[in-house]
C-alpha cells in the first residue's frame, strides 16, 4: 500500500497539472514600440499598430517586450484584438507566441482570452518536464498549451 | 463519414487488385488496434520523447483518436478557398493535399518562398472562423522550382527560417538541431524515416502514420487530419520515386560507397554514428535520436543543393574533397582525383 501512495505522489509531481494561472500579459493600450534597428531578417515593420499594412487585422508587436522569445525586431502580427476593451467587459488581449526558428519566434497573434481556455500563463503548461507555451490555437479558437516548434 | 471510408475502402481494394501501385493497408482507416501495432513497431528508439508521445497517444483511449477531423476550406494561387474533396483518387487527392492542406499556422511570411502559376507562393491561405491564416503546406518546404519548372518533393533550398536556407530544426525550442530540409522524391526506398532514423518503414503505412501524427502535433494537437489524407500523402509521395533501375555503377562508387548505398534506391540500413562520423548532435537527440543516422537514397542527389543530414556540404565536389574542413562522411574522400570524378559524374546520373 506504501509503494501504491509513493507512486502516486510520484505520478502526481511527473507534470504540471493544467490549470488557468492568471494571465502574465495583456494590452490595456496600444503601445508605441521603440525603434529596434531591425535584425537580420529586415528593418522594423511598426511602431505603432496604424503602421501596419491591414491595421484593422494586424497589431505591432514591440521587440524584445514579450516572453523573451528572441523577437528582435518589431513586427506587424495577426490580431483578433487590439487592446484589452476589445474583448467586452473585463476581456483580456493577450499575445499569443509561437516556436518556428529565429524569424518566428515570439509573437504571432494577438487573441482575446475566452471562457474554453484550457491555460492561462506558460506556468500551466509542462510536458516531460518540458515547458510549453499557452497559446492561442486558431484551429480550434481558445487558448491551449503547445508545445510546437517548426513542422517537419 | 462512414459512406466516405466504405468509398475508400472499396477504392482501395479494387486499387489493390488492379495494380502494382501500393494501397496502403485498409485496416488503417478502421482498426485502431491495426494502427496502434503499425506505430509501435515503426519506432526505432521507444524512450525518445518523439516515440513517448506517440506512444502515449496514438491509438489508445483518450488519445488522438478523439480530436475532430480538420479540413479547413483553403486557397492558394488566388483562388476562392475550398476543402479538399475526400472522395477522388488517392493519389490525386494527396498531390491536392500536397500543395493545400495546411501543416503549420504562420504569422509571418518566410524568405525564400517559391512561385508558380498553378500552385501559388508557396504558401497557403487558411479560413478559419476568426479570420484568415496564413500557414505551410508540405511543398512549402519540399517543392521547389528549377529552370522554370516546379519540382515536387524537392526541398526548397532557399527557405530560411532563421538557421539559413534549406535547414531548419524540428524539434527544439532553442533550436540547436538543424537538418537540411530532406528530398522526398526518393522517400519509397528509405528503410527509415527522418534524419537520425527514428521511424522505420516497412510500409506505406507506416509513413501515413508518420504524416498523421506530424499533422497533429503540428497543430498541437487540438485536431487531427481526415486519415484519408495522411494515406493520401503517403500515396502521393511513394508514387515519386524514380521507377527504373539505376545505370551500373563505377568500381569507384561501389568500393568506396556501395556497402551503404546499394540497390535500385541506392540506400540501406542506419548507419551507427561512429561509422558516419558527421556531427553526432542530432542523432543523439533527446527528441528523435537513435544512436544512428538514415542512410540517404542517392536517386536524384544530383539537384541537392545541400548535403549530408545537416546540410552542411554544399556540393557533390566538396562531399569529395580532401581537403574539406566539414568532419565525417569521409568515404572516398581519399580516392585520386580522377576516382573522385568518376564517382562524382556517376551521382551526376541518377
Amino acid at each position: 500500500m506504501k509503494h501504491v501512495l509513493i507512486l502516486l505522489v510520484l505520478a502526481s509531481c511527473t507534470d504540471t497539472p493544467r490549470k488557468n494561472s492568471p494571465v502574465e500579459e495583456h494590452r490595456e493600450t496600444a503601445p508605441a514600440c521603440a525603434a529596434s534597428g531591425g535584425n537580420e531578417f529586415g528593418p522594423d515593420e511598426c511602431l505603432v499598430d496604424a503602421d501596419c499594412p491591414f491595421p484593422l487585422e494586424q497589431a505591432c508587436a514591440c521587440a524584445g517586450t514579450t516572453f523573451e522569445r528572441g523577437q528582435t525586431r518589431n513586427l506587424c502580427v495577426t490580431a483578433g484584438c487590439h487592446v484589452d476593451a476589445d474583448c467586452g467587459d473585463g476581456g483580456l488581449c493577450s499575445p499569443s507566441v509561437g516556436d518556428c526558428g529565429n524569424a518566428f519566434n515570439g509573437v504571432q497573434d494577438f487573441e482575446c482570452r475566452t471562457p474554453n481556455d484550457t491555460c492561462g500563463a506558460d506556468v500551466d503548461c509542462m510536458q516531460n518536464g518540458e515547458p510549453g507555451s499557452c497559446s492561442f490555437l486558431p484551429e480550434v479558437g481558445h487558448w491551449a498549451c503547445t508545445f510546437v516548434m517548426c513542422a517537419g | 463519414m462512414a459512406g466516405i471510408t466504405m468509398r475508400w475502402i472499396v477504392g482501395a481494394l479494387v486499387v489493390a487488385a488492379c495494380s502494382t501501385e501500393p494501397a496502403g493497408d485498409t485496416r488503417y482507416f478502421e482498426d485502431r488496434g491495426f494502427r496502434r501495432e503499425a506505430l509501435v513497431a515503426s519506432l526505432v528508439e521507444p524512450s525518445n520523447d518523439y516515440s513517448q508521445l506517440r506512444l502515449a497517444r496514438y491509438g489508445v483511449d483518450g488519445g488522438w483518436d478523439a480530436l475532430p477531423e480538420w479540413n479547413p476550406p483553403v486557397a492558394i494561387a488566388g483562388e476562392p478557398a475550398v476543402r479538399l474533396a475526400l472522395d477522388g483518387d488517392l493519389a490525386e487527392l494527396g498531390e491536392q493535399a500536397f500543395y493545400r492542406y495546411p501543416v503549420q499556422l504562420w504569422a509571418n511570411e518566410p524568405a525564400g518562398l517559391w512561385s508558380d502559376a498553378t500552385y501559388g507562393e508557396g504558401i497557403v491561405h487558411v479560413e478559419l472562423a476568426t479570420r484568415t491564416h496564413t500557414a505551410a503546406s508540405c511543398a512549402t518546404c519540399h517543392a521547389t522550382v528549377r529552370d522554370g519548372m516546379l519540382v515536387t518533393g524537392l526541398a526548397n533550398a532557399s527557405l530560411d527560417l532563421g538557421w539559413g536556407p534549406g535547414r531548419l530544426d524540428v524539434t527544439t525550442i532553442d533550436g540547436h538541431e538543424p537538418v537540411r530540409i530532406p528530398d522526398l522524391r526518393p522517400v519509397r526506398w528509405l528503410t527509415h524515416l527522418h534524419a537520425d532514423a527514428t521511424v522505420r518503414q516497412p510500409d506505406i503505412t507506416a509513413l501515413a502514420i508518420r504524416i498523421e501524427t506530424l499533422l497533429i502535433t503540428s497543430h498541437a494537437e487540438a485536431v487531427r487530419p481526415p486519415r484519408v489524407i495522411a494515406l493520401a500523402l503517403a500515396t502521393y509521395l511513394w508514387s515519386l520515386a524514380l521507377e527504373d533501375a539505376p545505370p551500373p555503377p563505377p568500381a569507384q562508387f561501389t568500393s568506396a560507397c556501395g556497402g551503404c548505398h546499394a540497390g535500385d534506391g541506392l540506400t540501406g540500413l542506419p548507419v551507427p554514428l561512429a561509422v558516419v562520423g558527421t556531427d553526432p548532435t542530432v542523432g543523439l537527440s533527446r527528441d528523435r535520436g537513435t544512436g544512428m543516422y538514415r542512410v540517404p537514397s542517392l536517386r536524384g542527389v544530383r539537384d541537392r543543393a545541400l548535403l549530408l543530414h545537416d546540410g552542411s556540404i554544399a556540393s557533390l565536389e566538396a562531399l569529395l574533397d580532401p581537403m574539406r574542413t566539414t568532419a565525417g562522411h569521409d568515404f572516398g574522400t581519399s580516392l585520386s582525383g580522377d576516382d573522385r570524378a568518376a564517382i562524382v559524374a556517376y551521382l551526376k546520373t541518377l
